[in-house]
């Protein structure tokens, strides 16, 4: 699904270059569970920021889909973004004002769902994450790891085919973050949806599947 | 969904959306007492100018006002001309006030000072020609030897109420006439010229002492001041009369006034617009940037530049109009009881006393006003929105709590 070709990416701080990503070459296949493993500032959230279209294009390639990413429209890459892809982000960034049945259905309104498949899809999000109970409560009212379960369902409602993850359960005790991490394998093996998630919880990782290790910016092998 | 999650967006900022509300609420409500104070005064104004001297407009012979005529009674109308029967028909007028000008001596037995007369029909112009200033005695009304003065004229010859005065004039074939009036009135316009000159006597004495039947002009007074267009125009069927408005006749003073009270409601709207944009841009700026990371998100899941930029003028719209209402009601309520009195205005241009204006909002203003309140939140969201839509997702979505 996704094929990285001697991907580099830097930050430039005042005028100093800082190599993010150095180098990288790697395939992901589709329905893969991928976890992006190393220490701070090793590249982590820029590689998932590269894959989801958030940073910009890059020295090197990546293709999605054969499509390559670095010459994409910027209405190409929101068509990605609203159709292809779901993220799920360290601090939930859901909204305030919304229940979290209307949290899940927002992207789903501006997929251009109909009413009746939003409802049955939002439905079949919130009771995946085992969320129903909750479904007219506004994120305040929730717990960290209820609101990273809103996350999740948001991301799963929209049926990506690949969700990208930024340490989701970097924010939650470590009880709540195995049960997120359950929830993420269960929808990779039932629903066939790819994830692609960065952390470095020895917990997490020792249940991935997959795990791609980086260092400075470069794969470690 | 977007309307509903703008107006919650709204509800959860409270003490923010309060200061958003309030200064569009009070640039509005400013502006709308604004335009109806100036209305007020143009009203006042125009009732005066019509009231005082001009009527609604008046009809006279085509040309006649815009040449210097050697022997201009050879140019006045006829009294039958078919004009005056058709302004007598028309349901439009409320009266027609036939006049003659000339120049003559005013002599109070002692001495002779030049003046310009007027010939009037006392009897129907007292009632309308109700704001002339008197100062001493009353206007010409019934009064067949009955003159009225103009205050420098009557003091230049010591003449009080009830005095005898001498007028001399010229007729139309150029033998001096002379016939005795008293002095029913003394007026004061506040114009030096013309209160040293001016005095007014009835029309039939005024045409005996030309010898002549004619009418120099006639001033026209309407029900309503809405209709001398209409007016104006069935008199086109008369190819030798020319009708022209009262803002015409007292363009100097008149329509220069009104054009100079726009001038400054114009600026003073740029004003209070620029205030109210540059206010809601600083209270809208720190709410989106409040939201950066929540923006950074609906960026990353595929929401386009115009559709987050979409979502913050929905908010601006949103401001706009309930502040605008309540903009409106509060100018409404202000004008009902702080301002119900009226606010004592100095002597206006032409006006020698002070007057009670009334602040005189205009319904048909309301509809503006929106359009600017809504505009001017637009523009203050669109810039505060604009530094944060052009920012990267990933710079939007970094700095996180």
């Amino acid at each position: 699904m996704f094929t990285l070709k001697n991907l580099s990416f830097s930050y430039y701080l005042d005028k100093a270059e800082f190599k993010a990503i150095q180098n990288v070459s790697l395939e992901i296949t589709q329905g893969d569970f991928v976890t992006l493993a190393g220490p701070s500032g090793s590249g982590k959230s820029t590689l998932l920021s590269l894959l989801g279209l958030i940073e910009n294009p890059p020295r090197g390639s990546i293709y999605y889909k054969g499509e390559d990413l670095s010459i994409l429209s910027e209405g190409r890459k929101n068509y990605l973004r609203r159709h292809e892809f779901g993220f799920i982000f360290q601090h939930f960034y859901l909204f305030p004002v919304l229940t979290a049945y209307e949290n899940v259905e927002y992207f789903l309104v501006k997929q251009g769902i109909l009413k009746e498949e939003r409802k049955e899809r939002v439905h079949w999000a919130l009771e995946t994450m085992g969320l129903d109970q909750f479904k007219h409560k506004k994120p305040s009212e929730l717990s960290g790891g209820q609101r990273q379960r809103v996350a999740i369902a948001r991301a799963l409602a929209k049926w990506p085919k690949v969700i990208i993850a930024d340490e989701p359960t970097a924010s939650l005790d470590s009880k709540t973050g195995q049960s997120i991490l359950d929830y993420l394998l269960t929808i990779n093996r039932d629903a066939k949806v790819g994830i692609i998630m960065s952390s470095h919880d020895p917990m997490v990782l020792s249940l991935s599947p997959r795990i791609i290790r980086l260092h400075d910016g470069r794969l470690e092998l | 969904m977007l309307m509903k999650i703008a107006v919650k967006n709204l509800s959860r900022q409270k003490t923010r959306t309060l200061a958003v509300l309030i200064t569009v609420a009070l640039g509005i409500s400013s502006l709308m007492i604004y335009h109806g104070f100036n209305t007020g005064i143009m009203n006042q104004y125009r009732e005066n100018t019509i009231h005082a001297r001009y009527g609604h407009g008046q009809i006279n012979i085509k040309g006649y006002r815009d040449t210097i005529w050697e022997k201009p009674w050879e140019h006045w109308m006829e009294p039958d001309h078919k004009a005056f029967q058709d302004l007598a028909n028309s349901n439009l007028v409320d009266n027609i006030f036939p006049r003659v000008s000339f120049y003559g001596l005013v002599n109070n037995g002692k001495r002779s000072i030049s003046g310009l007369g007027e010939g009037v029909v006392g009897k129907i112009e007292a009632p309308f020609f109700n704001t002339i200033n008197i100062i001493k005695g009353k206007n010409l009304s019934t009064e067949e030897d009955g003159i009225v003065l103009g205050k420098g004229l009557a003091e230049a010859l010591g003449l009080g109420i009830g005095d005898r005065v001498t007028i001399l004039a010229n007729t139309v074939d150029g033998s001096l006439n002379g016939l005795d009036f008293f002095v029913t009135g003394i007026f004061h316009s506040g114009m030096k010229y013309f209160d040293d000159v001016f005095f007014k006597i009835q029309l039939d004495k005024a045409q005996t002492l030309m010898d002549t039947n004619k009418i120099e002009y006639a001033a026209i007074g309407l029900h309503n001041i809405e209709n001398w267009e209409i007016l104006a125009g069935s008199l086109k069927a008369h190819s030798d009369i020319e009708a022209t408005a009262f803002n015409v006749l007292d363009k100097v003073y008149y329509q220069n006034s009104v054009d100079f009270l726009q001038a400054q409601f114009n600026f003073i709207l740029i004003v209070i617009f620029t205030i109210v944009i540059l206010g809601i841009f600083n209270t809208v700026s720190t709410i989106i940037m409040e939201r950066k990371n929540e923006i950074g998100n609906l960026r990353a899941n595929g929401e386009s530049k115009g559709e987050v930029m979409i979502l913050i003028l929905s908010e601006g719209v949103i401001l706009g109009f309930f502040g605008t209402a309540i903009g409106i009601v509060m100018a409404y309520l202000i004008n009902f009881t702080v301002l119900a009195k009226g606010i004592e205005m100095p002597p206006g241009p032409g006006i020698t006393r002070q007057f009670i204006t009334h602040v005189e909002l205009q319904t048909s203003f309301i509809f503006i006003c929106l359009l600017i309140g809504i505009l001017s939140t637009l523009i203050g969201s669109f810039l505060a929105g604009r530094k944060v839509v052009n920012l990267p997702i990933s710079e939007l979505l970094r700095n996180a709590h």
